[in-house]
């Protein structure tokens, strides 16, 4: 890793109706890769709060480009079709994306779990990127 | 480090050999020979140039000791005359004190010390090994609550060195009570243990204000490259001093809590005050009306619920209500 490349707390904004479980809580950019933590709570509709899992294909695009930025590691959370069961309704799961590097600037993103989703897929359309370059990280290393 | 006690025992003749004023330069030969003499063992060459190696390694692998072989005098001495191995030189009487604090230190539990401490207290174990004689098969005679370790325990020393060093820290907290997540962006000034459970507290930009975190319950911790905001000294003072506890009543401010107790637990606060600023003012039969000066903390509430009827808040209203509201 070239540890001159810096590295950014990006500001972010999830619109009103993206707004779901698991939440996208923070986002860093980096040149060597993007990473995404998510917060996810087991729900009380589902017997002791049921399961979650990412599909191995999730990836970002970024608005006005056909690039897809894929999925490279993923911490806490298992890779479809294994699943992470949850013991109970109150559960609780923060767990990390970390995908191929997306551009570092100020941009419009989604984060897609499956290209044509059902309602417990895992996408986020426009999520809008801000003052990237606002916040940065001291020995972010990976 | 991982130092046996033998070969500690070789780096301290070394040591006490290059030291010598009046022997100045000593020799592999001489080495062997003192070793000899005051341990009854006769180390090969190679074992001694094995710990010499090992001494001058730097901290923490070794004891960064400045040794060198004088080829004109065919001998080894310090290049810094001042260095001791021991960094200063103790006497038998101070030696045995180390060694009971260092027995304090291990009953206290490694779940309450980081890595960082441990390889001082191995340091500093190593270096008292020698008065180590009395050491038997006996069980420890002191012992310490040492709960197991605790999720977010990891994160011990990176918001230790955030606290010293004034670094802000991004990280995840979920709330178990609201049941959601928030990224909270925290100036942090005080690690706090209170009833064998870790606290950050600092400035956060996510609330702007002074807030407390369980260590439980923050995730992905991440130092910033950014400006530090720091707290008002008088507010960290009141952090430290001023709370039982750790979550004050927000917009409490710090003032006198009064107490009426029962003869039994007049007893027990006796022997037990529960803050520096306890006052106790005995009744005639033994029941007190005792004070303390304290910002108030939902710690403090629960404290007076868990005294049952041995304990009636009589001072401020306000927090009476907000106990007995802690049971609805």
């Amino acid at each position: 890793m070239n540890t001159n490349n810096k590295n950014y707390l990006a500001s972010f904004e999830v619109p009103e109706n993206q707004k779901k479980n698991p939440e996208v809580l923070r986002i860093i950019l980096t040149e060597e890769y993007t990473q995404i933590d998510f917060g996810y709570v087991a729900e009380w509709i589902y017997e002791k709060g049921g399961w979650i899992r990412i599909a191995q294909n999730t990836f970002i695009q970024v608005e006005g480009s056909e690039k897809r930025y894929t999925m490279k590691e993923a911490v806490n959370i298992t890779i479809a079709p294994e699943l992470h069961h949850f013991e109970s309704t109150e559960d609780w799961q923060v767990f990390t994306l970390t995908f191929q590097p997306i551009p570092i600037k100020d941009c419009v993103i989604d984060i897609i779990e499956v290209e044509k989703p059902d309602e417990n897929d895992f996408n986020y359309y426009g999520v809008k990127l801000k003052d990237v370059k606002t916040i940065e990280l001291i020995n972010l290393s990976r | 480090m991982n130092l046996s006690k033998s070969a500690f025992r070789r780096y301290k003749v070394i040591d006490s050999l290059l030291r010598n004023p009046m022997r100045k330069y000593p020799t592999m030969e001489e080495i062997i020979s003192a070793c000899m003499q005051k341990l009854d063992f006769e180390p090969s060459p190679e074992t001694i140039q094995k710990d010499i190696a090992n001494m001058r390694l730097p901290h923490p692998d070794g004891f960064d000791a400045p040794i060198h072989y004088n080829r004109q005098r065919r001998g080894y001495e310090y290049l810094d005359p001042s260095y001791t191995l021991a960094g200063v030189s103790l006497r038998q009487e101070e030696l045995v004190a180390i060694q009971e604090a260092v027995e304090l230190i291990q009953s206290i539990g490694s779940s309450r010390i980081s890595d960082k401490f441990t390889h001082a207290v191995e340091k500093l174990l190593s270096a008292t090994l020698e008065v180590g004689q009395k050491k038997d098969d006996r069980l420890p005679v002191l012992q310490m609550m040492a709960p197991p370790p605790s999720r977010g325990f990891e994160n011990f020393d990176l918001f230790y060195n955030a606290c010293k060093e004034r670094i802000p820290v991004s990280f995840i907290h979920f709330s178990y009570k609201k049941r959601h997540y928030k990224h909270i962006l925290l100036h942090p000034f005080l690690i706090k243990e209170f009833e064998n459970r870790w606290y950050v507290i600092g400035f956060s930009e996510t609330h702007n204000d002074i807030r407390t975190f369980g260590l439980d319950r923050i995730s992905n911790p991440l130092l910033l490259n950014k400006k530090f905001i720091l707290t008002d000294r008088e507010k960290r003072k009141a952090y430290q001093q001023d709370v039982y506890g750790v979550f004050p009543i927000p917009e409490a401010k710090k003032e006198t809590i009064k107490i009426h107790v029962s003869q039994l637990g007049t007893h027990y606060f006796q022997a037990y005050p529960l803050h520096e600023s306890q006052r106790i003012q005995k009744e005639n039969y033994g029941t007190s009306h005792i004070t303390f000066e304290v910002i108030p903390s939902v710690e403090l509430a629960r404290f007076c619920l868990s005294q049952g009827y041995h304990l009636e808040i009589v001072e401020p209203k306000w927090f009476k209500k907000f106990t007995q509201n802690l049971t609805e």
